[in-house]
């Protein structure tokens, strides 16, 4: 078992890195604060060939590895920014329309993805429910060439903008996938939410009312779109846990930088200081430990595993970890910490989301248990 | 590489010559510090020091050359020698060169000499050491030892070129001393004419701007504020400025501050930025990275200012203050203000 | 148009860092990079080739680990990458590179241009790109800010102290770049993959090119380095200002006004 990355693998990171510090880290205290992003950001990320990256060439994507898109999505989460969730989306969709969709469907959905021309989208959670299908009430109903969707969703990534959103809603009691274009007659968005963290991201309710969806975008078997979510969630789980390696690590940078600059009345440092010192190497020990679940997960996709309960146990974890190393960065940066001057403070409140969005913890535990337990 | 008998062909190779960079038909401040230390190679080595200049009108630019030190100066005096050319200059230095057989030849590390000295040096096939900080004889063994600094300064090489004439090198500009000028001083200035072939001449200079937006002259300056990291961020530059401001300095950066975009490179102090000399040099929030000392090393006095006691930039200083940059220069600004009020 | 990038790997000396201890360099860790001011002059070359159709070759004189340098400038766009490798040609000073890098690419065939760094992180001569100029016998123009292809040749924007001047040179020609140049695209994340999956590096030894190893590494250098030492800091003499900010900064002021300088 070779830990060590290949070359390859090196510059991936390394051109990831690159992008981030270059794109997003220069921007990122302003948008955070101004919750306003680049308008040509996904453009560049498209550039720099970071969306649609496990998806083939042959689609317009990368044809790469999960464990390569890991590794990148780690780095471009590093800056703690909003910026770093466009390339979620983009490639989390693409991925799922290659797996489950029709070679129509592939061929008209995943170029303008990768291409960053539109942002995609995908909606289950609605107000009953963000993890139970049968609790599921926006319904499809087939009429004629079309399907005739209505029901509202809640909390949808980037819902208000153009492009694809895969969109689960019942039929015949169980619940199907269908690729809704956003820009269709009927579908309206709210006002997106104000959040705790990543200022800039943008989430909203979906109202769909009488949203006409052609029969041909009904994606993967009917009733059976269940499934298609399951398998969405968990790679999606893995762009989280990425994005809490990412976020971990850079409060350790953070809180390393501050500990050696902090300097005490006996011109110490306080990284002289024993507490100091051990708070750091728990943080060092979680960011490692999230960072090797997350490549564990990434690698069995790679292997053609099914990873429901790897991405469980990487997500639980990494969450965690990603916010008990932002509190304890926050501690080392003491008073410091509560202001905007530093970047530990936002790190702090966008590290908690992951432990509540795309499944709370508790679901990941449920998930996990289920395993061991049946 | 070089047989016996070649060694003895190096005795055929005497005195040290200096290339006089002129700029507008005025002699370059470097030009006149290489004579300096040109003279105390000489003097070592018992022969002549000589000059060439190329230009166009620098005829009185000749005695001074001899004030500052020379013993002969060669000019090439011609209206197409005005601006520099590479092809033009090295055409006929390096025929004065392969005549004349000088055993040293030392040449300004400016933007002209950088470009001007390796294509001499690969023409004629002999060894050049770029940015020496230091020029000795080894008098037993007649050679140049040529010091520089490598690895952004991390570590100092001592340098020779020990079959091959002339050995070549060039010098940055604020490293060596001239000597005083002496007007009493005489010395031979021989004209030579260009003989200047058309077809050698490969680039051909369409326009020359001059950029006159208030160019930040680090290298002249008698006194630098230089922030780096420690300064925290682009908005917070301001305490530099205004202290710098207010004793009429530059400013300076380091690396990391310029690569972060909080400041225009033309600030930027240090092995791939400036080398600078000033009388006062105040490093804020400077850690001292190796090769940002490489840079502002040779500085009169050195004032660091930093939080972490063990930076290494307190071992260059002469006065150390261990505190918060922001706290410490508004109020050395308003007390230098203060007593200049005062006077 | 064939353009030929010369380039180098070197140690990242902005983390290159003294042993406080032992005064010597730590080496480990280090990481190398593909140097600065070459990177511009890769991305100068893909641009050209972007604009004006042709290829892009990329040489290197280095060891077997120079491979990852040549692998980033073949996923920056490089067409194909050169690996010069032989103990014959270690120890080269500039004049004995530009020499083993001219009689290379004198085996490549035609070229229309070569575009070098500036200088390198860690010799910092700028010497490799005009002495390779003249063994080539090719038109030199350095510290390039602007390139243009004309009809005739090559307009060049060069850098002076105080300003900058424009130039024009006919092809085949040798620029070296600036880092005004232009800003070096990120390599995209397929191209990293083809530049480890498809492309090949191409590795030549002494007896692959034409050379006099008299010519090459140490043999071939006119000089040498005699001793190499880490720099003795001016210790010792520091005089820390102690006491509140106001104190200090008070003592400061009666100093520096001692000596004259405020």
């Amino acid at each position: 078992m070779d830990f060590k990355l290949t070359p390859e693998q090196e510059m991936i990171k390394k051109a990831a890195k690159e992008f981030a510090d270059r794109e997003i880290e220069p921007i990122a205290a302003q948008v955070e604060r101004e919750k306003n992003m680049p308008p040509d950001m996904l453009k560049k990320f498209a550039k720099a060939r970071l969306l649609g990256m496990t998806v083939p060439r042959e689609y317009g994507g990368v044809g790469s590895s999960f464990l390569n898109w890991a590794l990148a999505t780690e780095q471009i989460s590093y800056p703690a920014s909003a910026c770093g969730g466009l390339m979620a989306m983009n490639n989390t969709v693409p991925n799922m329309i290659d797996r489950y969709g029709t070679q129509e469907q592939k061929e008209k959905y995943i170029r303008p993805l990768c291409q960053g021309e539109v942002i995609a989208s995908l909606a289950f959670t609605e107000p009953a429910t963000g993890a139970d299908p049968r609790l599921i009430t926006t319904t499809a109903e087939l009429d004629g060439e079309y399907y005739r969707i209505n029901g509202t969703k809640r909390f949808i990534t980037d819902s208000p903008f153009d492009g694809p959103v895969i969109l689960f809603a019942k039929t015949n009691d169980r619940i199907s996938g269908f690729i809704v274009d956003k820009n269709s007659e009927g579908y309206t968005t709210s006002k997106p939410y104000e959040l705790m963290g990543g200022g800039g991201w943008v989430t909203a309710d979906i109202y769909l009312k009488e949203v006409r969806v052609p029969k041909d975008n009904l994606i993967g078997d009917l009733d059976n779109g269940f499934i298609i979510l399951l398998q969405w969630a968990a790679t999606s789980k893995l762009a989280l846990c990425a994005g809490s390696v990412g976020l971990a690590q850079a409060a350790l940078d953070e809180s390393v930088r501050y500990a050696k600059e902090r300097v005490l009345r006996n011109n110490r440092p306080i990284a002289a200081t024993q507490s100091i010192q051990w708070m750091l190497a728990e943080m060092a020990c979680k960011v490692e430990a999230a960072r090797y679940l997350l490549y564990w997960a990434a690698s069995l996709v790679d292997q053609g595993k099914d990873v429901m309960r790897e991405a469980a146990i990487a997500k639980l974890f990494s969450s965690r970890a990603g916010v008990e190393v932002a509190d304890m960065g926050l501690r080392v940066h003491g008073a410091y910490g509560f202001t905007t001057e530093y970047k530990i403070e936002r790190i702090y409140r966008q590290a908690k989301g992951n432990e509540v969005i795309e499944g709370t913890s508790e679901v990941q535990r449920s998930i996990v248990a289920g395993f061991l337990v049946r | 590489m070089q047989k016996e008998t070649d060694r003895l062909n190096l005795d055929e190779y005497r005195d040290v010559w200096v290339f006089a960079e002129q700029r507008d038909s005025k002699l370059r401040g470097v030009a006149l510090e290489l004579l300096g230390k040109g003279r105390e190679l000489a003097d070592s080595l018992n022969v002549k020091l000589v000059a060439i200049l190329l230009g166009n009108n620098v005829a009185d630019q000749c005695q001074e050359l001899v004030s500052y030190g020379a013993d002969k100066v060669i000019s090439v005096d011609d209206p197409r020698l005005e601006h520099y050319q590479t092809d033009i200059y090295a055409d006929i230095i390096t025929r004065q060169v392969l005549t004349s057989k000088p055993e040293i030849f030392i040449i300004g590390a400016t933007f002209l000499g950088r470009d001007l000295a390796p294509r001499i040096a690969r023409r004629i096939g002999t060894g050049l050491t770029a940015d020496c900080t230091g020029l000795d004889i080894d008098e037993e063994a007649r050679l140049l030892v040529q010091t520089r600094p490598a690895y952004g300064g991390n570590i100092i090489a001592s340098i020779v070129t020990p079959s091959v004439r002339p050995q070549m090198a060039t010098v940055r500009p604020r490293v060596m001393k001239a000597l005083d000028r002496d007007t009493a001083r005489r010395g031979e200035i021989i004209n030579i004419p260009p003989a200047i072939d058309e077809k050698n001449i490969m680039v051909k200079i369409v326009e020359i701007v001059k950029e006159s937006k208030r160019s930040v002259n680090l290298e002249e300056a008698d006194i630098i504020v230089s922030g780096g990291r420690g300064v925290e961020a682009p908005e917070k530059f301001r305490v530099i400025q205004e202290l710098a401001e207010v004793l009429e300095a530059e400013v300076g950066a380091s690396r990391d501050v310029v690569d972060a975009g909080w400041i225009p490179s033309t600030h930027q102090v240090g092995q791939t930025g400036k080398t600078v000399r000033p009388k006062l040099y105040i490093a804020c929030g400077i850690s001292g990275a190796v090769q940002h000392m490489a840079g502002m090393r040779e500085s009169e006095t050195i004032v660091a200012i930093n939080n972490d006691p063990d930076a290494l930039i307190f071992q260059i200083a002469d006065y150390g203050i261990v505190a918060d940059l922001h706290q410490v220069l508004p109020l050395l600004t308003k007390k230098i203000r203060q007593s200049m009020e005062e006077r | 148009m064939k353009v030929v990038v010369c380039i180098k790997q070197v140690p990242d000396t902005g983390e290159v860092r003294i042993d406080p201890e032992t005064g010597n360099l730590i080496r480990e860790g280090v990481p190398s990079i593909v140097n600065p001011d070459d990177k511009h002059a890769v991305e100068e070359a893909v641009v050209l080739k972007e604009k004006y159709g042709g290829k892009v070759t990329v040489i290197t004189m280095g060891p077997r680990q120079a491979d990852a340098a040549l692998r980033e400038c073949l996923a920056m766009g490089a067409d194909e990458a050169i690996l010069l490798s032989d103990k014959a040609f270690s120890g080269a000073d500039t004049s004995a590179t530009s020499y083993t890098l001219g009689s290379a690419i004198k085996k490549l065939g035609e070229f229309d241009l070569i575009l070098c760094g500036r200088q390198a992180l860690d010799g910092n001569t700028a010497q490799v790109g005009p002495q390779l100029a003249e063994f080539l016998k090719v038109p030199q123009v350095t510290y390039a800010r602007k390139i243009e292809i004309t009809g005739g040749g090559l307009k060049v924007e060069r850098a002076l102290e105080d300003g900058y001047e424009i130039v024009e040179t006919r092809l085949p020609a040798l620029v070296t770049a600036t880092k005004d140049l232009n800003i070096p695209r990120i390599p995209p994340m397929d191209a990293i993959m083809d530049a480890y999956g498809q492309k090949e590096i191409i590795t030549w030894t002494a007896s692959d090119i034409d050379v006099d190893r008299d010519k090459t590494g140490i043999k071939g250098s006119p000089t040498r380095i005699r001793k190499a030492s880490t720099p003795v800091l001016k210790k010792g003499q520091i005089e820390i200002i102690d006491g509140t900010v106001e104190e200090a900064v008070d003592t400061l002021v009666v100093r520096l006004k001692g000596k004259q300088l405020i």
